[in-house]
């Protein structure tokens, strides 16, 4: 096909019924966000490159879509939502005694390659991140708020699965490690690849007190109270144990808001950006086989910036949200009313009143001008002839305005 | 509501028949593979286990993108393909490796540029961007071997089981790379969605493979 007109890998057009539909799932999760007080932000759709090279467990520099900008310096299209957030906070000297609620709609960029999934290097993001002190209610109203982002969306049998990053860094503090090596091990871990783990342990010599701990980490997931009871023992520090005593709080709220039947707990979920320190969790959707929701809390980033704050987070993916709703025909949509009106061509005026009064009063009025096709489906009105025919019945003269509105909407019931 | 089956992703061939066997004493049976037929899909005898056949180097792609929930693949292909999925248990059957293979000690380390045929351009790279060397790779989809006899490469990096086929064609592993075998895999998703129902499959696998006393974890 002529490269003009063709469209490159990893993105695509939307057409009115799935861009309404996206629209849709978006504008609910907007108004969930606005009732839970957050305040919608815009960050630039690109920036310099720098600003994601230097940040702690940056995203793969390969995967960011690169320009040169007029004095040579390197630009890149937004590759993630969090840091830009962070660094619009930090040069808007926010108060950091309050506290922030931000919220975005926004596209992320990626140069993702191989597959052609139309999404892979352009998606849509809906998230928040809020600036606090890093109080435990806070974490608990971040899982609840994910959840209920799942719910407002219709999705149905979700799980929230519930991690905390200071497990194993407070295990990595019992070994001495390089970070290619601690890396190694956190990407084993997180395929729950327990032989490799266990050959990878003896290869670096690792004392066996904390290679048990290490070997025993990607059986430590399921019900909270079980995973609790598991590790305690597996515990070789004051952090490693804090972050069970938090687990153990948000679960008991959880068990008291009714939320716990969608949260299990996994402690080997370590999460690919190395920059959250807390709570960490990600959203499912039964049969579909991917993350849904991504989040937690991230500490290293606002210290990054200076900021002498702590910080949770969470990003929903949109086009997953709507693939699924697809799969399922979950959302119904609403039809609206709607009437063609073919004017008099001498008279264009009236036709457009007419239109102007139909709409008022909330019904779909389109004016449409080759008059020698008039379609035999649809509502029409035909200001040549002064006829009014309703989709499936015979045309008559056009009665009053507010006959055409009573009959249409009754008529699109 | 019952529960949709479980998915399996196999390839068609020995692993597959190994691993079959290896179900078939925890009580899973899929009776209708066995009947000469075009099939791609088998139901288990008691309905909780779909089967899906695909290519060996799919199985991987099937689970990470959850079309199936559990497979059976070679370490070669997961690396390959750079799949994301959990890697529950290491089988141990299927074991090979991947090596290094030329001309009798030829020294390629001081080859340059050094060009290496491979169906695996992906684990070659990684292994010499490890190693610092720049090599050129040339993906070939089968007969490795040719490719230094004919000059279309210096050396090869390819599975090597017996290594029969490398001595007939005056060719010598000169380095081994990685070790490599079965893998039981888990999409990521059902695991957590699922897992009431996968969590016992695997511990029969595991069970099994102990009595067996092969590698398990």
């Amino acid at each position: 096909m002529d490269q003009g007109q063709s469209l490159p890998r990893g993105v695509t057009d939307l057409y009115a019924k799935d861009y309404l539909r996206k629209e849709r799932v978006i504008d609910n999760l907007k108004q969930l966000l606005h009732t839970n007080g957050f305040q919608p932000i815009q960050t630039p759709t690109f920036e310099y490159y720098d600003l994601f090279l230097s940040i702690p467990g940056k995203i793969n520099p390969d995967r960011m879509i690169k320009m040169i900008d007029h004095d040579g310096k390197i630009l890149v299209l937004r590759p993630d939502a969090t840091i830009p957030i962070a660094r619009m906070a930090a040069s808007a000297q926010l108060d950091v005694n309050d506290f922030h609620k931000l919220s975005y709609v926004t596209n992320v960029f990626r140069m993702n390659n191989g597959e052609s999934d139309v999404f892979s290097r352009s998606f849509t993001q809906v998230g928040v991140e809020q600036f606090d002190q890093g109080e435990a209610i806070h974490d608990l109203e971040m899982i609840v708020l994910a959840i209920d982002s799942l719910l407002t969306s219709g999705m149905e049998n979700i799980y929230l699965e519930l991690g905390q990053a200071g497990f194993f860094k407070g295990l990595m503090k019992e070994v001495d490690l390089t970070e290619a090596e601690q890396f190694e091990l956190q990407q084993l871990i997180e395929q729950k690849n327990q032989a490799e783990i266990k050959r990878k342990v003896e290869a670096l010599n690792i004392k066996k007190e904390v290679a048990d701990v290490i070997v025993a980490l990607p059986q430590l997931f399921g019900q909270v109270e079980q995973v609790v009871t598991q590790a305690k023992p597996l515990c070789l520090n004051n952090e490693m144990s804090e972050t069970l005593s938090h687990i153990t709080f948000l679960s008991e709220q959880l068990i008291e808001l009714g939320y716990d039947r969608y949260v299990s707990v996994d402690l080997g979920l370590i999460n690919d950006f190395q920059y959250y320190t807390g709570t960490i969790f990600q959203g499912f959707v039964e049969g579909y086989g991917k993350s849904v929701i991504q989040g937690g809390r991230y500490d290293a980033l606002t210290e990054h910036f200076d900021m002498e704050t702590s910080a949770i987070g969470f990003g929903v993916y949109v086009d997953d949200l709507i693939a699924i709703l697809n799969q399922g025909n979950i959302l119904t949509e609403g039809q609206s009313t709607s009437v063609s009106i073919y004017p008099d061509s001498n008279q264009a005026a009236a036709a457009i009143k007419l239109a102007k009064q139909l709409r008022e009063a909330g019904v779909v009025a389109e004016i449409r001008s080759n008059t020698s096709s008039i379609p035999e489906a649809g509502n029409v009105i035909n200001l040549n002839d002064g006829s009014f025919k309703l989709q499936g019945s015979k045309s008559k003269p056009i009665p009053s305005i507010s006959d055409v509105v009573n009959e249409v909407t009754q008529h699109g019931k | 509501m019952a529960n949709k089956p479980i998915k399996l992703a196999l390839a068609k061939g020995r692993l597959t028949d190994d691993f079959l066997q290896l179900i078939e004493q925890a009580g899973i049976h899929f009776s209708s593979y066995y009947e000469k037929s075009r099939k791609l899909t088998f139901l288990s005898d008691d309905g909780a286990f779909e089967m899906i056949l695909v290519k060996a180097m799919d199985v991987g792609t099937y689970v990470e993108n959850g079309a199936a929930d559990i497979g059976v693949a070679g370490k070669d292909t997961l690396l390959e393909n750079g799949i994301d999925v959990y890697e529950l248990v290491d089988l141990g059957f299927g074991k090979c490796k991947f090596s290094i293979a030329g001309p009798e000690s030829y020294d390629f380390y001081q080859q340059s540029p050094l060009t290496i045929a491979t169906k695996y351009p992906k684990i070659t790279n990684d292994y010499f961007k490890k190693q610092g060397k720049q090599i050129e790779t040339i993906k070939l989809n089968g007969s490795v071997e040719l490719a230094p006899i004919v000059g279309l490469s210096d050396v090869i990096v390819d599975i090597v089981e017996t290594g029969n086929t490398l001595r007939e064609n005056n060719l010598q592993i000169l380095e081994d790379m990685i070790e490599i075998s079965a893998r039981l895999v888990v999409n990521k998703a059902s695991y957590k969605t699922k897992e009431s129902r996968i969590t016992p499959f695997i511990n029969h696998v595991k069970e099994q493979l102990s009595k067996q006393g092969s590698v398990s974890s």
